[in-house]
């Protein structure tokens, strides 16, 4: 969506068909399927006092560690820096339970939109600061802007929604979860790699083929420019806000 | 910090992650009357951040949050 790609959108629009086909599929799930088959699931002993005991002491070498990422990483300074920059970003979404699917799912499921609030400032940031890069040149406007068609993109937008709910987590979420060692994630993390890993070539090579890039760029349409683009990105993202506000009073859409 | 009140119905909600226990507790919270009490027992940590503001949105009641060894007891009131 950042990068001033049609496609964000359309997917954006799966996903929350997706997920509400998959709120209500739950609320089917603990009508119908008894309790025990549903929290069915390994049982781990809990760790031993001593394992506690040193837990922080070694999280604080792990802390020191990070922080020097760069110069462990010797001659290859840019993958140090991106280590630590990652690191520490993983740590600050897993102290805050920041999880993407929140955003779209808790106007859908509770009603509360601050989730959703916050991801939609946090976007903007983005569109600016991307925008700001691709404006002046320095990342290619094709970065992150695939050409995917609108229904292709919609349909796997329900998927994902679907799948993100069932699984509890959405790309970021799915990372800090599997941090903490919830096997459930760990499972949907592999199947999410092994999935992209295995049809990407194929899908790739069949749609470069055909469809044309340009298409989805929006600051590439001639109608629209950038002041275009802007304006839609922006537009899009207050109309969604307005939505969630408005939600939380109204509770008009909460599906359970 | 034990809570002393007996509850109304009990949700065993032990192994079920995110979104699951929410749903379930919003969903018994529902059928239940006015002035019963709801004893949620689970294991999944995001609940323990997520209920307050849940059952504050429903309007309902946290009575308080029981932690025992890596299960969590939530005691809340129907309003």
């Amino acid at each position: 969506m950042a990068a001033m790609s049609l496609s964000g959108l359309y997917m954006g629009v799966g996903i929350i068909i997706g997920l509400i086909l998959a709120l209500k599929y739950t609320m089917w799930e603990i009508e119908h399927i008894p309790s025990n088959i549903l929290s069915a699931g390994i049982n781990l002993p809990s760790p031993p006092t001593a394992w506690k005991k040193t837990q922080p002491y070694l999280g604080w070498i792990l802390l020191i560690l990070i922080l020097f990422m760069p110069v462990i990483y010797g001659k290859h300074v840019k993958l140090g820096i991106l280590a630590t920059i990652t690191l520490l970003s993983g740590f600050v979404m897993h102290r805050a339970r920041f999880c993407f699917a929140r955003t779209f799912r808790d106007p859908f499921m509770t009603g509360e939109s601050w989730p959703t609030q916050s991801v939609i400032l946090s976007i903007l940031v983005v569109v600016l600061g991307v925008s700001i890069l691709k404006w002046l040149g320095i990342v290619p406007w094709h970065r992150y802007v695939f050409p995917t068609g609108i229904w292709i993109t919609i349909i796997g937008g329900i998927i994902f929604g679907f799948g993100m709910i069932l699984a509890g987590g959405c790309g970021s979420g799915t990372l800090w979860r599997v941090g903490e060692g919830q096997i459930k994630l760990i499972a949907a993390m592999i199947t999410m790699a092994l999935s992209n890993a295995l049809t990407k070539p194929w899908l790739w090579s069949k749609i470069i083929a055909r469809k044309n890039v340009t298409f989805n760029y929006l600051p590439g349409h001639e109608s629209l420019g950038w002041t275009g683009a802007f304006i839609i990105m922006i537009g899009v993202m207050l109309i969604w806000y307005f939505f969630v506000l408005w939600n939380e009073d109204s509770e008009k859409f909460v599906v359970i | 910090m034990a809570i002393d009140v007996t509850p109304d119905v009990t949700l065993d909600l032990k192994g079920l992650s995110c979104p699951m226990p929410t749903i379930k507790i919003k969903g018994q919270l529902k059928k239940m009357k006015s002035g019963q009490v709801l004893l949620a027992i689970g294991t999944d940590p995001g609940t323990k951040n997520d209920l307050p503001g849940t059952v504050k949105k429903l309007g309902d009641e946290l009575l308080g949050i029981d932690e025992e060894d890596g299960v969590f007891k939530y005691y809340i009131k129907k309003s």
